[in-house]
């Protein structure tokens, strides 16, 4: 049965500079999938995924999200940024702003959720992530996994039909990765469509319903993981697959 | 020499007590106003609108260039040929500390915006808030915090230099020294000495609630 | 308002910038003498000479320069001490912009991580020469940029001397400015003589700042 498209680019280029930075980009995400993309530092996977809630425009081409189109400026943006939450490699709480503040401060602000509301939908999203004693902790009183997890419940706090995962474990001590992506997983199996940029090959074996692997600004291979993982189809994903499988 | 009661009577004391009264009242005039300008300026000069970014860029480092001392004089005896309006002392100190202190605010608080992580402003933005909600909510305040430091360094420095405004004749703490040891016995020392410990007073308790708030905010 | 008065009277104005220049290489020179002694003072293995530094520094960086330059123009007199205006002028300006200096060079060494005088002693060389040749050379980088500042500040601060009667820039334009009831033509000479010493002055300020930003 096919599904409608979460995300879809179509023809999209950019550059920085003189730098092509994302070349022919046609991806189509389904809604509920859950995509991981990969590839070696500089390939354009977290340009890829920024480009989808707007943090960089595209110069060419059409990202359409949720039936908005991206390249338009202003009401369509924060129609999308509204849908589409983010998780960034540094997580980017707020300094000033306790635990829960972090996480009702866009519901308050954007959505104009009453306040009580929105304290009790993040003490939930609190629960879910695992730290409900935490609410009135600053970030800086939290270690780097909680923070990230706290990150990922305000991002869920605005309800998005779509959340994006920029290298969301690369910050963090060994021993911290694992809670973060086991709230990921969870996550994976709530329907929500995911698009995951990551090094961690078990979450994508784990998890995926497909993995995209970019090199040098393009798409140069997907497939299910089963398959991706197996046989990749593409020299250079082979070469990366075996460098980053050797440890 | 040694019978201070000259300076130490309640008449003389209540008189130099009204100076830092002035003293303060101007530093608090100046530092409420040019925290709010210079705000204003810093967004001004990080304004991607062109004119409004070269106009405050030029009042700015033009104000840095130039001493607060000429500011002061040029308030009081050639703004109100420019404006055709008659500026009392206390008026033309306020309008001259105001607007230098501003430029000066204004380079702080541009370095603190600056200084925010553009992760943060990010994080916000993909979370759907406007330009301006992002600056009132996230940009600002982490900036204040920043720089509250060089912040009240620079208001240090503004309490001292409304001792300068004494040479157009504001009735402040410095002038009203000069009043007092200009009288009999004519003993300039001990009025300095009292003088110099209360602007170090001030300035030094002002420096040590700045040092408060800066442990206070991480 | 009658501009006139402004090319009437250049040859006073430029009087009046040589005369600021004056006071300020003389201050500065003085600054900088002071400034190095208080640093090292400030650093020393001593507490009692840090806190002699200390005291110094503080002491003369919270009480307004006007309120010192006065101290010597108007108090000195009651116990005999006469000197000349000019002379409290380069006087207190030196020895106000000394704290600052101190302050300056006691903060560039201390930005030097000690690691760097750990890795030269642990490379073989001895305290001296780990000082010389890997602390001393960072800390001056570091120093350059606020000693500039310092610098900047203390021109301004000159302007300070035309209120004991100095004919300074400020001294000359108001002056004159009283004179002749152009106040606004001779403010605006005076802001351009000024900015014709503090506008190369802060230039090079940030041409060393970049340069020194590694």
């Amino acid at each position: 049965m096919p599904t409608p498209a979460a995300i879809e680019f179509s023809g999209v280029q950019k550059w920085f500079g003189t730098n092509h930075v994302l070349i022919d980009i046609d991806l189509t995400i389904a809604t509920g999938e859950v995509l991981v993309v990969i590839g070696p530092s500089g390939s354009g996977k977290s340009t890829l995924i920024r480009c989808i809630n707007g943090l960089e425009a595209v110069q060419q081409g059409t990202v359409v999200v949720g039936g908005k189109q991206l390249t338009a400026k202003g009401g369509e943006l924060a129609a999308i940024r509204r849908e589409v939450g983010m998780v960034f490699q540094a997580f980017h709480l707020y300094p000033h702003k306790t635990v829960l503040e972090n996480i009702t401060l866009a519901p308050i602000t954007v959505k104009r959720v009453p306040r009580e509301q929105a304290e009790r939908e993040a003490r939930a999203l609190l629960e879910r992530v695992d730290l409900p004693e935490k609410a009135d902790a600053y970030p800086a009183q939290l270690s780097g996994g909680q923070q990230q997890r706290v990150a990922i419940a305000r991002a869920l706090a605005m309800q998005p039909k779509v959340l994006l995962f920029d290298e969301p474990t690369s910050a963090l001590d060994p021993e911290m990765i694992a809670e973060v992506l086991d709230v990921m997983k969870a996550l994976a199996h709530t329907g929500i469509t995911m698009v995951v940029v990551t090094h961690e090959m078990g979450f994508a074996r784990e998890v995926g319903d497909r993995v995209v692997f970019m090199d040098d600004g393009r798409i140069v291979a997907q497939a299910p993981p089963e398959q991706f993982f197996s046989a990749p189809g593409n020299p250079r994903a082979q070469l990366f697959l075996s460098k980053i499988l050797a440890h | 020499m040694t019978d201070l009661g000259w300076l130490f009577n309640r008449g003389t004391l209540t008189f130099l007590a009204g100076g830092l009264g002035v003293t303060l009242e101007l530093a608090a005039i100046a530092i409420a106003v040019s925290f709010v300008a210079g705000i204003v300026l810093a967004l001004g000069r990080l304004s991607r609108f062109r004119p409004l970014s070269v106009a405050a860029t030029i009042y700015i480092e033009g104000m840095r260039a130039l001493p607060v001392l000429l500011v002061i004089f040029f308030s009081y005896f050639a703004l109100p040929r420019i404006i055709g309006v008659k500026l009392d002392p206390f008026a033309a100190g306020a309008i001259a500390m105001s607007a230098f202190t501003a430029a000066l605010v204004a380079e702080i608080v541009r370095a603190g915006i600056l200084a925010v992580p553009k992760g943060l402003v990010e994080a916000a933005q993909s979370q759907g808030l406007s330009a301006a909600q992002i600056l009132r909510i996230v940009t600002l305040p982490i900036a204040v915090r920043q720089m509250m430091p060089a912040l009240v360094a620079q208001f240090v420095t503004l309490l001292k230099d409304t001792s300068l405004t004494a040479v157009i004749g504001i009735l402040e703490l410095t002038r009203r020294g000069q009043i007092v040891f200009a009288q009999p016995p004519f003993q300039p020392i001990p009025v300095f000495a009292l003088i110099a410990l209360v602007y170090f007073t001030a300035n030094f308790g002002l420096a040590q609630i700045g040092r408060r708030l800066e442990a206070r905010t991480l | 308002m009658d501009w006139s008065v402004l090319g009437e009277n250049a040859g006073a104005l430029a009087q009046g910038l040589l005369i600021t220049l004056e006071v300020s290489a003389l201050a500065l020179l003085l600054a900088l003498v002071l400034g190095v002694i208080v640093a090292t003072l400030r650093v020393a293995p001593s507490p009692v000479l840090r806190r002699i530094g200390t005291a110094y520094v503080e002491f003369l960086r919270n009480i307004p320069l006007l309120v010192q330059l006065f101290f010597l123009f108007f108090a000195l007199p009651s116990i005999g001490i006469r000197l000349d205006a000019f002379v409290c002028g380069v006087l207190a300006l030196g020895v106000y912009t000394s704290a600052f200096v101190a302050e300056a060079i006691r903060s560039g060494i201390a930005a030097v991580p000690t690691g760097q005088l750990e890795a030269g002693l642990s490379s073989g060389m001895g305290y001296a020469t780990a000082m010389r040749l890997i602390v001393l050379p960072q800390a001056i980088a570091k120093t350059i940029p606020p000693l500039g500042n310092t610098t900047l500040n203390l021109i301004k601060n000159s302007s300070l001397v035309s209120t004991v009667s100095v004919l300074d820039i400020l001294g000359t334009a108001n002056l004159l400015g009283a004179r002749s009831f152009q106040y606004v033509p001779m403010f605006v000479g005076a802001a351009i003589c000024y900015l014709i010493l503090t506008l190369p002055t802060a230039f090079a300020v940030n041409l060393l700042e970049k340069r020194y930003a590694r």
